[in-house]
C-alpha cells in the first residue's frame, strides 16, 4: 500500500469543498419552480446503469471509455444544473454503493470457494467490484471518506461548470420545449458544454497526477508538470475521435428526448454499444496475434539451450528500464514483449555460425548482421500500436551511429531499441551460460560489448577478429557499461541502469 | 400523436443513430477483424520464410503452399474458420525445423537413420509450438500429421485414410507439389509442373486421399499455377 502525499490529500478535499459551494451556488442562482420528477429519474436511472458499465480498455483500466458522461451532459442541458448535479450525484453514489457490495461479496466468495466461473450473476458482481475497486483504488492508502466523495464531487464539478457554461452561452434548457433557433439556443451552447466538462475532467485528473508523485523527479514541480503534459497528450489525443462521437451521441440524446421520452436512450444507446464493441474486438484481436508470435518465438528459444533464459531476463530488464525511465504507457506494455523478440530473426541463422567461436568468414557475418532486419520485418505488420518493429531493427545500432544494420544519413534511433541494446548486453555479459562469445580486435585488443562483432575494429580499422569466451563479473559488466555510455549506449539509458543496480534492483547470475 | 412525435428532426436524428450503430457494427465485426487477419498472416509468413532461410535457403515456399492449400479446401467446400486453420498449419507447417540442425537438413548426401528421426521430429516438434499459442490450438493436429499417407506409411504416428484430419491431407499433397518442382540442396533438378501433377495423381489411393488429389488437380487445371505465376512476376 502506497500512502498518498499530503498534497495530494488536500487536493481531493479541496474538490470535495468546491462541489459543495458550486451545488449551493447552482440551487441558489437557478431556482427551481416544478421539478420534472419524471425526466430527473430518466436520466438518473440511464447514469446510473451506465455507470455499471463502465469497464477499462486495457488489463490496468488506464483508458476508460465511460459511457455516462453523455448522458450527464445531455440531462445538463435538459433539466439544467440544479437538478443534473443532484441525478448525477446520485447516480454516482448509488453505483459506488453497489460497487461497494459487489466488492464485498466478491471478497467472501473468493476465499471461501473456487471463484466466480460459470455462474453469470457472480461474474457480473465481479465486474461491478472490479469497476468499483478501480474508482476508489485501494492500493493507494486514505481516508475511505475522502475515496467515496472523491469520483461524485469531481463529476459535480465538471457537469456543473459545463451546464452553467451552457447557459452562459445563450443555452435553453430543453424540458421548456425546443428552442426556435436550434442553432445558437442549443446546438453551440451544447458544444461549448461538452467540451467544459471535457477540459475540467482532463485537468482534475492532472492536477491529482502532479500532486500524486510517488519518487521525486527532476525539475521539481515544473519537470512533473511538463511530464504530465506529455502523458496527457499521449493519453487524451488518440481517445479524441471517441470523445467527438461521444459529444454527437450526446447531443442526439438531448435532442430526442424531448419528443421521444425515454425511448431516446435506447435509440442513442446502440452507437455507444457498437463504439464499446469496435474497442474491444479491436483489443482482443491485437493480443490474440501478438500472443501468437511471442508464444511461437519463445517455444522455438526453449530449444536452444544457449539462449534459454535470456530473453525473458531482457524482457524484464528492458520494462524496468523502461518504467525507470518513464517512457509512455504504450512503451512499457509494448517493450517486454520486444525484449523477447528482439532475436526471432536468428531463426533462420543456423546454429553452427551462432556457436561458432572461431573466426567469422565474410558471408557468415553478412547472415548475422541480417538477423535485426528480419525480425523486424516478421514484427513489423503487427505493430498496431508502437513502431515495435524499429525497436528491434536498430538493436545492434550504436549510438554514435556505428553497428548495424547500416544506415545513411542522421538516423533516429528509437530509444526503446537502446533499452533493449543494454539490457542485451547486460545479460549476455553476466549470464553464467556455457557459450558466452566475445569479440577482440587482434591488432588493438578493442572489446566491444558481447554480442556485437563488427567486421572492421571500431578503434584501429583492423579487419581482423577473434572471439573467444570471457565469463565477467558484475564490476566488469558495469564498466563496460559505463565505457561504452555515449558510443555504444544511450547515455540516459546507461546512468538509468546503473542507478537501477545500486538500488539493488537487478539480479544477475554472477557476483 | 405519431406524425407529432416523429416530425422530419425527429426522424432524422433516429435514422442517424441507427445508421451510425450500424456501421459501427460493420466496422468492428467485419472490417477491423479482416484487416487484422491479414497483418496476421503477414506476420507468420515472414516467420515462415526465415524458417525457409534455414531449410532450403529459398523463400516463398510457406507463402505459395498456403495459398495452393487455401485454393484447394475452397473447392472442397471448406470455409470460415476451418479454411483459416488449413491456412495457418499450411504458413506454420515446417516450423519445427527451426530448431532443426541446419548440417541435417541441408546434408546433400543420404541420412543416417538417427538423423532421418531428427528429421522426421520436426512435424511433432512444429506440433507442439504451435499447441502452445491459445490463438491456434486447433491447428496443430494438422501440423502434426502432414507428412502421414493415406495407406498408412507415413510419419509420425502411421495413421491412415479416414483418420488423418482433411487439413493434414490436403497438406500433404500441395507440400509435396511444391517440393517436387522446387530446387532442394539434396533435390537438385527440380520437375516440370506436368510431371509433378502425374506423380501426385499416381499417389492417389496410395500416398494420398484420392479425393484431395482430384480438387487438386482441378485447381491447378483451372490455371491456378498461372495466376501463380503472374503474381510472382509482378
Amino acid at each position: 500500500m502506497q500512502t498518498a502525499p499530503i498534497a495530494y490529500r488536500v487536493f481531493r478535499w479541496t474538490l470535495v469543498v468546491l462541489a459543495g459551494l458550486l451545488t449551493w451556488i447552482t440551487w441558489m442562482v437557478f431556482r427551481v419552480g416544478t421539478i420534472p420528477f419524471a425526466s430527473t429519474i430518466w436520466f438518473f436511472a440511464a447514469g446510473f446503469l451506465a455507470e455499471l458499465f463502465t469497464k477499462g480498455l486495457d488489463d490496468e483500466n488506464r483508458i476508460q471509455i465511460t459511457p455516462s458522461a453523455p448522458i450527464y451532459w445531455a440531462a445538463a442541458c435538459v433539466v439544467g444544473p440544479p437538478l443534473a448535479i443532484a441525478l448525477c450525484l446520485m447516480s454516482s453514489i448509488l453505483a459506488d454503493l453497489v460497487g461497494l457490495v459487489g466488492f464485498i461479496s466478491m471478497r467472501r466468495i473468493d476465499t471461501n470457494s473456487n471463484g466466480p466461473a460459470g455462474n453469470p450473476m457472480l461474474r457480473w458482481l465481479k465486474r461491478i467490484s472490479k469497476c468499483w475497486e478501480r474508482r476508489l483504488n485501494p492500493s493507494i492508502e486514505g481516508c475511505i471518506w475522502e475515496k467515496v466523495l472523491g469520483c461524485p464531487c469531481s463529476l459535480v464539478l465538471s457537469i456543473g461548470l459545463a451546464s452553467i457554461v451552457y447557459h452562459a452561452v445563450g443555452g435553453r434548457f430543453l424540458i421548456a420545449g425546443l428552442p426556435e433557433d436550434i442553432l445558437s439556443g442549443f446546438i453551440l451552447p451544447f458544444i461549448a458544454l461538452a467540451a467544459t466538462a471535457v477540459i475540467m475532467d482532463v485537468v482534475q485528473s492532472a492536477a491529482a497526477f502532479v500532486l500524486y508523485e510517488k519518487h521525486p523527479t527532476a525539475g521539481g514541480l515544473w519537470g512533473r508538470i511538463k511530464q504530465v503534459n506529455a502523458a496527457i497528450l499521449e493519453t487524451e489525443l488518440p481517445l479524441i475521435p471517441s470523445q467527438i462521437l461521444l459529444v454527437f451521441v450526446s447531443l442526439m440524446l438531448a435532442y430526442l428526448y424531448v419528443p421521444l421520452g425515454a425511448w431516446a436512450f435506447v435509440l442513442t444507446s446502440l452507437p455507444l454499444i457498437a463504439l464499446r464493441d469496435y474497442y474491444y474486438q479491436k483489443i482482443a484481436e491485437q493480443s490474440a496475434y501478438l500472443d501468437t508470435i511471442t508464444t511461437l518465438a519463445t517455444c522455438m528459444q526453449h530449444y536452444h539451450p544457449y539462449t534459454r533464459g535470456h530473453l525473458k531476463r531482457v524482457a524484464n530488464l528492458a520494462e524496468k528500464l523502461a518504467r525507470k525511465l518513464r517512457l509512455s504507457n504504450e512503451s512499457i506494455n509494448y517493450i517486454s514483449m520486444a525484449g523477447l523478440l528482439h532475436d526471432i530473426g536468428k531463426i533462420g541463422v543456423s546454429e553452427e555460425i551462432l556457436n561458432k567461436t572461431s573466426t567469422l568468414e565474410p558471408d557468415e557475418w553478412e547472415l548475422i548482421k541480417e538477423h535485426p532486419d528480419k525480425g523486424a520485418e516478421i514484427i513489423s505488420h503487427l505493430n498496431f500500436v508502437e513502431d515495435i518493429a524499429d525497436w528491434i531493427r536498430y538493436h545492434h545500432k550504436w549510438h554514435d551511429g556505428r553497428g548495424y544494420p547500416e544506415s545513411n544519413g542522421d538516423l533516429e534511433i528509437p530509444i526503446e531499441a537502446s533499452i533493449i541494446a543494454v539490457a542485451d548486453c547486460f545479460d549476455a555479459m553476466t549470464d553464467d551460460r556455457e557459450l558466452s562469445l566475445e569479440w577482440v580486435c587482434d591488432s588493438c585488443g578493442y572489446t566491444p560489448m558481447n554480442g556485437y562483432r563488427p567486421t572492421q575494429c571500431p578503434m584501429c580499422g583492423a579487419n581482423k577478429r577473434r572471439t573467444y569466451r570471457v565469463p565477467r563479473t558484475l564490476q566488469g559488466a558495469i564498466d563496460e557499461l559505463r565505457r561504452g555510455s555515449g558510443t555504444q549506449f544511450h547515455p540516459a539509458v546507461v546512468s538509468a541502469f546503473l542507478d537501477m543496480i545500486e538500488r539493488e534492483e537487478v539480479h544477475s547470475d554472477v557476483a | 400523436m405519431l406524425p407529432e412525435v416523429f416530425n422530419p428532426g425527429v426522424t432524422a436524428v433516429s435514422i442517424a443513430a441507427l445508421s451510425m450503430s450500424g456501421l459501427g457494427m460493420y466496422v468492428s465485426r467485419v472490417m477491423l477483424p479482416a484487416k487484422m487477419k491479414r497483418a496476421y498472416v503477414k506476420s507468420i509468413t515472414a516467420l515462415a520464410a526465415a524458417v525457409e532461410t534455414k531449410d532450403s535457403g529459398t523463400v516463398g515456399h510457406a507463402k505459395r503452399i498456403a495459398e495452393l492449400t487455401v485454393a484447394v479446401a475452397q473447392i472442397m467446400e471448406i470455409k470460415g474458420r476451418e479454411l483459416e486453420r488449413i491456412e495457418y498449419a499450411a504458413l506454420l507447417r515446417d516450423i519445427g525445423k527451426s530448431v532443426i540442425p541446419q548440417a541435417v537438413l541441408a546434408k546433400t548426401s543420404p541420412l543416417t537413420r538417427s538423423e532421418w528421426e531428427v528429421v522426421k521430429s520436426h512435424t511433432v516438434l512444429g506440433a507442439n509450438m504451435v499447441a502452445a499459442v491459445p490463438f491456434l490450438t486447433d491447428t496443430a493436429d494438422y501440423v502434426r500429421h502432414h507428412h502421414e499417407c493415406w495407406d498408412g506409411s507415413g510419419y509420425p504416428d502411421n495413421l491412415r485414410g479416414e483418420q488423418i484430419p482433411l487439413g493434414s491431407r490436403i497438406l500433404a499433397v500441395t507440400s509435396d507439389y511444391d517440393a517436387m518442382i522446387s530446387q532442394r540442396p539434396y533435390h537438385m533438378h527440380p520437375m516440370a509442373p506436368h510431371r509433378a501433377m502425374e506423380e501426385i495423381r499416381a499417389g492417389a489411393g496410395i500416398k494420398y486421399d484420392p479425393d484431395v488429389v482430384e480438387a487438386f488437380l482441378k485447381v491447378l487445371g483451372e490455371g491456378f499455377e498461372l495466376a501463380l505465376e503472374l503474381a510472382r512476376v509482378a
